[in-house]
């Protein structure tokens, strides 16, 4: 390998080993996702309509303005950052402290740590569908559970108010994906060399201060990684809604990206729906950039 | 790490995680041993008079309906999931390492585009797969589902896999070069056997993701050739409505194999470092 | 060398089929019958199979998903599908794509004149047969006897002013807290449940002419009904903004409601089927529907069919596939087994088919004011303005008049027939 003086290896050499090692992933990526994402981007800028043989036209920006003067398009947008932000926000936090809990050491602690995986590894329609059923307004275990204990008076129906409806909803998605960020912040978790925590310890350090000042800044990479990919995976939002509210009621929780599976699927808009996609994807970049931002810090911890 | 002060709070903390879990998943369980007439019955009585097995048996042994097609749909989603699972840590880990440690031009662009396939909802982009995927004459097969997998699955591999790789310390590796180890040297004996947790936790994810798949599984398969679990459970839904008691007891056989998969691989993340690596 | 390989199975596939060694193979994707517990319309095709030779690839899913498949199908060209299911609410949008073979060439008049004529209207456009009925799904009005004799009422309503007193009347006798359970979950069917109160109050959301109606007295009356029975009267259950046509039969099954103003023709047999229902013996089925006066009865009629795509390269032997299910024969066994409606006009005749299910008679009476949904390209848009519009009117967001206001609004300048609605 070639070094210059300062022991550095050669930009060129690293350009070659960096092709080879990243060929099979850069194929599959490519090969499979290229094509769609620039016929799409191309689609979103005819009036296509499937219904319509006339339609592909290039309209330009046609559609991305006909999405800014629909107050639907506003809607949905609102209840996605909500959505987003709500879920993000309680499985992130939930995700992190639940780690360190799992971090210490208990009787039967490996089998906790397998067992919350189980609220992810439920296939997404059957959790979408056990929830519904569970806030059932007529036969609802949630409902027998409150009135059995005497804490409501009678049956309500949950899933019938459209902010209460919001809020089960982000409840389900939270049930489901927080072991997602527990076991990704357990695996930083287990990283941390003990040592360190020892040499501060050493140090006089107390428990706070080595988690505020060791832990925590360690994790940061990792809570980054998760606030980011929750982030988009909450704009993509699709199956629960569709399993269990539909966007309802009143539209209630019509998402983003049901908003897009309505106009491209059922209604056959795909030059819409090719622009609302990529709409959909500005904003998650621009989401992910400002969250990149707020968070970045320094990483490196002396040793 | 443990105060004795502590020890119950802790505990009770656990306790109140494992009924958080288990409170609904074993309604689940519950209701797939009911039947729709006392699962409808207020006030609700929380255990069926005798466990109904109908469900299970048929799809421990039946021979026609959706309940029989579960077989095959797991065998199919543990190829697809388990093949998508090896490459992309496979994959993943060499480009997770390009983009930690090696330096050239348009790392940064690289690095982003690869993240930007990520932003996209996969509803607008399965179309176009599902024709080009019908031109190789790749519908309705195992490799197609596995490879379209693999292409959402890789960038969030990367991603995690870099992350990880951050937080191995570089003095080693410099260690080991100055000894007269190879890029790839220090990649398998050291970089790797460091990040193990990293690893374990990525292959979950991985799998978990994979296995969980259902749109763009729904578009690329349509018969049992390819049926992935996922689809084959959304098809107890009819016109009309939902048959919960069958979806609850297809439900908890689909999720038993990622958590036993779990329970065995957990004690992966446990690994602290070897102590006394980094000391001096 | 994949390549290769893939060449070398390429020739040998050609030449056995040269060598005429291959069957014909059609594929045919459909959903469940609802009705279908049995599997027997696999056992048909395979005995479809049996007497042609020709080899069907069989793939049935549930009714969302094979909307799914078929739309990325056809959107993406078609091809691979033979035989597709082609629901009732897909008919203009699948003409205006030309998506779909007519048939009339392959089926010959008398055929066709068999079916029944409504569901034979539906699937025609323009004069041409695109699609041949394979689920005859009509709803009916079905009521409890039972709960109706213990608050004194001696037979169902004729008119919704008769309905309403009677469910106040099993109300104050404590006899059903909410005598009626609709599915007004925001979903597909609410805009079914709309039509059907829209059409027995003699409204619409416009007339043949293309002049819009649904902002008219008599549509606005409809609405109105459905806000004031939830709201006001209380004789509709509350969960029904939540609840699917399952979940609002389950009421009915439990005994917690007294009437199912459109209940699928399953409805009978489940209630009768002691494993899923407490009202067994309790359930009958009416000779009329309740609507504003006794002309203006309607029962919708929600049939599915199959159709050819134009993509298909197997159109000859796809037609054979339909020609043998939907025969008389087949159509027969099928209600004998599961309990099917049948679909040929003469069926309703037959003996034998009248002994197994006596309440027939009824449904045919009920038939007779069967109507189907409107039939535009641009109806899938119309129900997801329409479901949205009404479920804030029931929810108290909306009057019925702000709401009627609004889908007037919508409806103005979209084309319906070469008309512009105005």
């Amino acid at each position: 390998m070639k070094r210059d003086a300062s022991g550095a290896v050669s930009l060129e050499t690293e350009g070659l080993l960096a092709f080879v090692l990243l060929a099979p992933a850069l194929a599959v990526i490519a090969g499979v996702l290229v094509y769609p994402m620039l016929s799409s981007l191309g689609l979103s800028f005819t009036d296509l309509k499937l219904t319509d043989p006339r339609s592909g036209r290039f309209i330009g920006l046609g559609n991305y303005g006909s999405a800014f003067r629909d107050p639907l398009f506003w809607e949905s947008l609102r209840r996605t950052v909500i959505f987003a932000l709500s879920t993000v926000l309680a499985e992130t936090s939930l995700g992190v402290a639940l780690a360190l809990l799992l971090n210490q050491r208990f009787f039967g602690r490996g089998f906790v740590r397998g067992l919350v995986i189980l609220p992810w590894a439920l296939p997404y329609v059957v959790n979408g569908i056990m929830w519904k059923w569970i806030f059932d307004a007529n036969y609802g275990a949630f409902n027998a559970a409150l009135t059995q204990l005497g804490i409501i008076g009678g049956y309500r129906i949950w899933l019938g108010d459209p902010a209460a409806a919001m809020a089960l909803v982000i409840f389900a998605n939270v049930w489901k994906e927080t072991p997602v960020a527990i076991l990704l912040a357990l695996a930083a978790l287990q990283s941390i060399p003990r040592d360190i925590y020892e040499a501060a310890e050493i140090d006089g350090s107390g428990k706070l201060r080595s988690f505020a000042r060791i832990t925590l800044p360690l994790l940061r990479p990792i809570v980054m990684s998760l606030v980011v990919i929750k982030t988009i995976w909450a704009l993509k939002e699709f199956d629960l809604i569709y399993v269990m509210t539909k966007g309802g009621p009143a539209n209630g929780t019509n998402m983003f990206s049901y908003y897009i599976y309505q106009h491209s699927f059922q209604f056959l808009n795909f030059g819409y729906g090719s622009a609302l996609a990529y709409l959909l994807t500005l904003l998650a970049i621009a989401m992910s950039v400002a969250y990149m931002k707020g968070l970045k810090g320094g990483s490196d911890v002396e040793a | 790490m443990s105060r004795p002060k502590a020890r119950p709070l802790l505990y009770v903390a656990v306790l109140a995680l494992c009924a958080a879990i288990l409170a609904p998943y074993s309604w689940l369980v519950i209701s797939s041993l009911s039947r729709r007439v006392e699962l409808t019955a207020i006030p609700l009585k929380w255990l069926p008079k005798s466990p109904n097995l109908e469900n299970y048996r048929e799809i421990a042994a039946g021979s026609s309906g959706v309940n029989a097609s579960l077989k095959v749909g797991l065998r199919n989603s543990l190829a697809i999931a388990g093949s998508s699972t090896a490459f992309c840590l496979i994959a993943g880990s060499l480009a997770a390492y390009v983009f930690s440690r090696l330096r050239f031009r348009g790392k940064g662009l690289v690095f982003s585009l690869i993240l930007l396939t990520q932003f996209m909802p996969m509803i607008v982009l399965i179309i176009p797969i599902y024709v080009v995927m019908g031109k190789l004459g790749l519908l309705n097969t195992i490799p197609a589902l596995a490879l379209a997998d693999c292409a959402f699955i890789l960038p969030l591999v990367i991603w995690l896999m870099s992350s990880y790789f951050e937080s191995v310390p570089r003095d080693l590796e410099e260690m080991a070069r100055i000894d007269g180890c190879s890029r790839f040297g220090t990649i398998f004996r050291i970089i790797l056997p460091l990040s193990t947790p990293g690893l374990a936790a990525s292959g979950i994810f991985a799998f978990i993701i994979a296995w969980n798949e259902f749109f763009s599984a729904l578009v690329l398969s349509s018969t049992l050739r390819s049926k992935t679990i996922s689809v084959i459970i959304s098809e107890y839904s009819s016109k009309v409505g939902v048959d919960y008691v069958a979806m609850a007891a297809a439900g908890v056989v689909a999720s038993l194999p990622p958590v036993i998969l779990a329970l065995a691989f957990q004690k992966y993340i446990v690994q602290g470092l070897t102590a006394g690596a980094v000391k001096g | 060398m994949r390549g290769l390989k893939r060449s070398i199975v390429l020739a040998i596939a050609l030449a056995l089929s040269m060598a005429g060694l291959c069957a014909e193979r059609i594929t045919v994707i459909m959903p469940r019958h609802e009705m279908d517990l049995k599997g027997i319309w696999e056992k048909q095709t395979r005995d479809f199979e049996r007497a042609t030779g020709i080899e069907v690839e069989f793939i049935q899913m549930s009714w969302d998903e094979v909307q799914t498949k078929v739309m990325t199908d056809l959107a993406a060209g078609g091809g691979s599908y033979d035989v597709i299911e082609f629901d009732n609410g897909w008919v203009a949008k699948f003409a205006a794509a030309d998506w779909v073979e007519p048939l009339d060439a392959y089926a010959g008049k008398a055929y066709l004149e068999g079916i029944l004529p409504g569901l034979r209207q539906t699937f025609t456009v323009k004069g041409k047969t695109l699609g041949v009925a394979w689920n005859n799904d009509t709803r009916f009005f079905f009521y409890n006897k039972a709960l109706l004799a213990k608050a004194g009422i001696k037979a169902p309503p004729r008119t919704w002013a008769e309905a309403l007193d009677q469910a106040k009347q099993l109300k104050k006798a404590g006899v059903c807290e909410y005598p009626v359970a609709e599915y007004w979950n925001q979903e597909w069917a609410l805009a079914n449940s709309i039509a059907f109160y829209l059409y027995s109050f003699g409204g619409n959301y416009f007339d043949e002419k293309g002049a819009i109606a649904i902002d008219k007295p008599e549509s606005v009356a409809a609405l109105q009904f459905m806000a004031d029975a939830i709201r006001k009267d209380k004789i509709v259950n509350p969960s029904s903004v939540t609840l699917s046509q399952e979940a609002a039969a389950d009421l009915f099954y439990r005994g917690s409601s007294a009437f199912f103003f459109q209940g699928p023709p399953s409805t009978y047999s489940y209630a009768n089927d002691p494993s899923k229902s407490s009202v067994v013996g309790q359930v009958e089925v009416a000779s009329w529907l309740p609507a504003k006066s006794g002309a203006l009865q309607a029962t919708l009629t929600l049939p599915e069919a199959f159709a050819i795509p134009r993509a298909s390269r197997n159109k000859q032997a796809a037609w054979k596939y339909i020609q043998y299910m939907i025969s008389k024969e087949k159509d027969k066994e099928r209600a004998v087994q599961i309990g099917s409606l049948p679909l040929f006009k003469d069926s309703y005749d037959d003996p034998a088919l009248l002994k197994l299910y006596p309440y027939w008679t009824q449904f045919g009476e009920q038939s007779a004011t069967a109507r189907a949904l409107p039939l535009v390209e641009w109806y899938d848009e119309l129900v997801q303005k329409t479901i949205v519009a009404v479920q804030q009117m029931l929810l108290g967001q909306k009057t019925p008049r702000a709401a009627a206001d609004e889908l007037a609004g919508y409806l103005k300048g979209k084309s319906y027939n070469g008309v512009s609605l105005h």
